[in-house]
């Protein structure tokens, strides 16, 4: 862009547009200004040699200084037709006055050569010539007798013709100037279409549609450009389809792993409810590894459900049974089920309802106040608000709040903000799974910290939940 | 950018000022047409420049040419601002021959005669005599062989 903020297109115009203009006005001014000097040419020279032709004609002077009578006779024989003689001897004169004659024009005359000279005369061009009357000696020489003729010749006709002229050459100019037009909004829309499209595809690729190509046009260099834009989307296109389907490819075992686990997992935990029976009643190391074994045991089946249920949320199968709940009640449900009731403070006014599926509400409840009771310090509040049309749940705990490389990974699967924490304190599933059953729902769940310090999980809600 | 729209405006604004019919200045042409006269020629004086008259008279001889000379300008002559300074003392005159030339014999001291006297003799007899050289004399005195002087 220029400083003007001129498109492509106004530029191509504005181009076309004094290249028109400049070359018209360089071939017709020219070709004017010649045609003007050949016409007035033509009728000057017309004019001196008419009127030297009639000078050499006149009459003999038979009297210096001539009389009234004589001067009389000349101005009479030299003014012909349209045009106005004068004939002038030292004071005298005949004809029209001298005055109406251009002084340096009657300057020049006495030099002794016919001159004449371009004047305005009463506002019409006009031509005026003049001579002095010469004799010859008998010795071949010529002497001036001191009569000077003068002839004043319209030139109206002329400038009429070179009006035409005039008139011609800037009607030539417009004419251009509309072709110039014409064709630099030609040549734009051949130039610009190219680029407005490559522009189109850029943006479509930008926005995520791959399979998005240019069109290739004949082989100049914005054809080259599409090709390259092509080429580099071709690859993009064929890499981001290899990482989808690897991606896929680890989900799935993850997925199948899971899966044949479960069963084993399944009779393994039937075993260990016998032993934690039998532990009471084992003699020292023996009862140890036998709560130990039913301890990871139940960790480890844990452990697959929350694996199996991101699987669900990968693929897709994740699915919600909605109802209408009254949202505090549920999470009372939730603290009571857990043995949690004593140890939370809570805010959970009655009768806010809202269309959610309970299990997973729980899911999300259960988690965040399990974690703030873990790693966050007392006291621990959950608080139920409603804001504008959604339902906002906050649970806040007065610990060291999370740290701010914690805080943009809070939510990453097995991510575990202190790598020297025990196993036993979950796998790091349980915040992934949360904030995918609230984006489930079409709500958010967002992680912070509060004055003066501890971290605040904020869920949301519509109310109406999507239908 | 700008200066090309200055220069596009500056050829514009020179198209249209040279639009039409332009008045010029003097333009001289070939040497003025030069044609006969008829009648006597004589020099008189206009401004102290030797400028010749006509006078519609027969031809005749040198010598009365010069006697009418001496009588002095015409009313008409005087009205248009010329003057003489042959003297009338100069009649009667003899117009003779020596060798090539023209040799006039005067009444007066030749010697006596201004400068413009002489040229206006010289003039006028060579006017209708040619270019023959002309010397006046008296006696004794003698101004010459002369000639008139060329004009452009």
């Amino acid at each position: 862009m220029t400083g003007w903020g001129l498109g492509l297109r106004g530029r191509l115009l504005l181009a076309f547009a004094m290249l028109g203009l400049t070359t018209t006005a360089l071939v017709a001014g020219v070709s004017y200004g010649q045609a003007r000097t050949v016409v007035l040419q033509k009728a000057q020279d017309a004019a001196v040699n008419s009127l030297v032709d009639e000078v050499t004609r006149l009459a003999p002077v038979y009297q210096l200084p001539p009389g009234p009578k004589q001067l009389n006779a000349i101005a009479a024989a030299l003014a012909a037709g349209p045009d106005a003689a004068a004939v002038v001897y030292r004071d005298q004169f005949a004809g029209i006055h001298p005055s109406e004659i251009p002084q340096p024009l009657r300057a020049d005359v006495r030099e002794g050569n016919v001159v004449w000279q371009r004047f305005s005369w009463d506002g019409t061009p006009a031509l005026a010539i003049g001579t002095q009357l010469l004799t010859k000696r008998p010795d071949g020489r010529t002497e001036p007798t001191g009569i000077e003729v003068y002839r004043l010749h319209s030139l109206a006709e002329e400038q009429h013709s070179i009006d035409q002229l005039a008139a011609l050459a800037w009607s030539t100019g417009a004419a251009s100037l509309v072709l110039a037009v014409l064709l630099a909004l030609l040549a734009a829309r051949g130039v610009l279409r190219p680029v407005s499209e490559l522009g189109r595809a850029a943006r479509r690729l930008g926005e995520g549609d791959l399979r998005t190509r240019a069109t290739v046009r004949g082989s100049d260099e914005l054809a080259g450009v599409a090709l390259i834009f092509n080429q580099t989307a071709e690859r993009l296109e064929r890499q981001v389809g290899e990482l989808r389907r690897m991606e896929a490819d680890a989900r799935r075992f993850v997925a199948d792993v899971s899966h044949e686990l479960r069963t084993p997992l399944a009779a393994m935990t039937a075993v260990t409810d016998v032993l934690d029976e039998e532990a009471e009643r084992l003699p020292g190391d023996a009862g140890k590894a036998a709560r130990l074994v039913s301890q990871e045991t139940q960790n480890l089946a844990q452990l697959v459900e929350d694996l199996i249920e991101i699987s669900r949320f990968d693929a897709g199968t994740a699915a919600l049974s909605r109802d209408d709940i009254d949202v505090g009640a549920a999470i009372r449900a939730t603290l009571r089920a857990r043995g949690w009731t004593d140890r939370v403070t809570t805010t959970l006014p009655d009768g806010v309802v809202a269309l959610l599926d309970p299990r997973r509400l729980d899911v999300i409840v259960a988690n965040l106040v399990g974690n703030a009771l873990r790693h966050g310090a007392a006291p621990v509040t959950v608080d139920l608000r409603v804001v504008g049309g959604s339902v906002e749940v906050t649970v806040a705990d007065h610990g060291a709040g999370l740290a701010p490389g914690v805080r943009d990974h809070v939510f990453d699967r097995f991510y575990k903000a202190d790598s020297a924490r025990s196993r036993s304190e979950g796998a790091g599933l349980g915040l992934a799974i949360a904030l995918e059953n609230a984006r489930l729902h079409g709500g958010t769940l967002v992680a912070g910290n509060r004055a003066p310090h501890g971290a605040v999980f904020t869920l949301r809600f519509p109310t109406g939940g999507i239908s | 950018m700008n200066r090309l729209l200055l220069a596009v405006g500056a050829l514009l604004a020179l198209v249209l000022a040279g639009c039409g019919v332009r008045p010029s200045d003097v333009i001289t042409g070939g040497p003025a047409p030069a044609s006969t006269v008829e009648g006597v020629r004589f020099y008189l004086l206009s401004d102290d420049q030797p400028t010749v008259v006509l006078r519609g008279l027969k031809p005749m001889k040198l010598d009365d040419l010069l006697s009418l000379l001496a009588d002095g300008p015409t009313e008409a002559e005087r009205a248009a601002g010329l003057t003489s300074e042959v003297p009338p003392g100069i009649a009667p005159v003899k117009v003779g021959t020596a060798g090539d030339g023209v040799l006039v014999s005067l009444s007066t001291d030749v010697r006596g005669l201004s400068v413009l006297a002489v040229v206006q003799i010289v003039c006028t007899i060579q006017g209708v005599a040619g270019a023959a050289p002309v010397t006046l004399v008296n006696g004794e005195q003698r101004r010459g062989p002369l000639s008139c002087p060329g004009y452009r």
